[in-house]
């Protein structure tokens, strides 16, 4: 979608997107279409979050629209002043749909995925004790579906942080900031997430 | 054995590690969620829904803080009213201790001490010759120099008139041999149920027909314990 050539008439020199702050103002003002240039501009990115976290097309689709309602709401907190700051302050939001939703999950009792099928257990099993395979030019790489039942037998924080940490690659301070945590708190919670996938894990040697 | 620990944490680890790089979604996966159709109307209803749902829960929570503060009103009244009725069944039943009259204890009542009327408050009357004669008493002995004694801190009975009106008594009469070693300058006025068996034993004149049953009696109790008298009353 060509921002600039919007006939929203919103601020923005020419040929130049309008800045996200600008658009954030004219939400606040009343502007709908604004929002929608923010939806347009932002979903990719809300999306590859909640992929992350939920692999059914569907649930990733749902946690993505309730980002950004949930946004909506919160746009009156939003004081950034930069282009970078709203993508950073959408992705908190966006985590936090995730992790209230991996919450909600986890007080429903739902475990739809975290039963693994023999041939999944078998493959784990043999993963484990095969030593021979570290060399191995041939190895078979964990399946999505596999690693999604074994994280889900993590808690929605530890999960988090894991991801963050360790496939997202931020730092700890970012990881902090993101979720409201202090520093030292994101550092014990990677160490007590990280024992408790080799726990999960450990159950198949 | 610590080679192979370490060795199967690095697997763990390792395994570990993939699995989280399995999560990693493709370009393919984030476009189709990305690009799902009418998902920004979708929004927009969810703004709506949400929008409702706050602007309901405002209203109701008004409703709701206002059930509450009554709810609140009425058990700060009800609480305050069984503090008040707590409060008056205190001062009442300090009141009614403090009113009412003394009661035996246990002990008393097992060895057949009765509580005298004014046994505390009255000051032993020393039993004099006088005494016995004005009180009729059946045997009128040699009153110990001891028990004449006045002006002392020992405690007097009233007067064999002076005791309570529907009650009758003896003037003292000397249990022990009291002289000016052993004679007590205070003690204590109990009243007791002796059988009349025991009057004879005791010193006391008493009818050889009569035997059986109980009297009352005062005894004056030193204060090294020893019984120094008794009356009878009836």
């Amino acid at each position: 979608m060509d921002h600039s050539a919007d006939s929203s008439g919103l601020i923005g020199a020419p040929g130049l997107s309008p800045m996200d702050s600008e658009l954030v103002a004219a939400v606040l003002a009343g502007d709908d279409r604004a929002f929608a240039l923010l939806f347009e501009r932002y979903r990719p990115m809300v999306a590859r979050v909640a992929c992350r976290f939920f692999f059914r097309r569907e649930e990733a689709e749902d946690v993505v629209q309730e980002s950004f309602a949930e946004a909506w709401f919160a746009l009156k907190s939003f004081q950034g002043r930069h282009e970078k700051s709203f993508a950073a302050w959408l992705s908190r939001i966006t985590l936090h749909t995730c992790y209230n939703e991996l919450g909600r999950r986890s007080r429903r009792g739902e475990s739809l995925m975290s039963e693994l099928s023999e041939e999944q257990v078998t493959w784990l099993t043999e993963r484990l004790r095969d030593e021979g395979a570290e060399n191995a030019v041939e190895r078979q790489s964990i399946s999505r579906d596999l690693a999604a039942k074994l994280l889900d037998r993590l808690k929605p924080e530890d999960r988090l942080v894991l991801i963050l940490l360790e496939i997202e690659e931020r730092s700890v301070a970012e990881t902090a900031g993101i979720m409201g945590w202090s520093v030292s708190k994101v550092k014990v919670r990677a160490h007590r997430a990280r024992a408790a996938l080799r726990k999960a894990l450990k159950r198949f040697c | 054995m610590f080679r192979n620990h370490d060795k199967r944490r690095a697997r763990l680890d390792r395994l570990r590690l993939e699995a989280l790089r399995a999560l990693e979604v493709s370009e393919a996966e984030v476009e189709a969620v990305a690009s799902s159709p009418e998902s920004y109307e979708r929004v927009q209803a969810r703004i709506a829904a949400k929008r409702r749902q706050r602007d309901e829960s405002a209203r109701s929570g008004g409703r709701r803080t206002s059930a509450w503060l009554l709810t609140e009103l009425s058990k700060r009244r009800r609480l305050a009213f069984a503090a008040a009725v707590a409060l008056i069944l205190l001062a009442a039943t300090a009141y009614w201790l403090r009113t009412a009259p003394n009661t035996q204890t246990d002990a008393q009542k097992q060895i057949g001490i009765l509580p005298h009327p004014a046994a505390t408050e009255h000051p032993v009357t020393p039993v004099t010759r006088d005494t016995a004669r004005g009180a009729g008493a059946e045997l009128k002995p040699e009153k110990p120099a001891a028990l004449r004694r006045t002006g002392r801190t020992a405690r007097r009975r009233p007067a064999p008139d002076q005791v309570n009106i529907e009650e009758v008594a003896t003037a003292y009469i000397p249990l022990t041999y009291i002289n000016e070693a052993t004679g007590a300058d205070s003690g204590q006025v109990m009243r007791i149920r002796v059988p009349r068996a025991m009057l004879a034993s005791m010193g006391v004149p008493a009818s050889i027909e009569r035997t059986d049953g109980f009297v009352l009696a005062d005894v004056v109790i030193g204060d090294d314990g020893l019984a120094r008298a008794i009356r009878l009353v009836n």
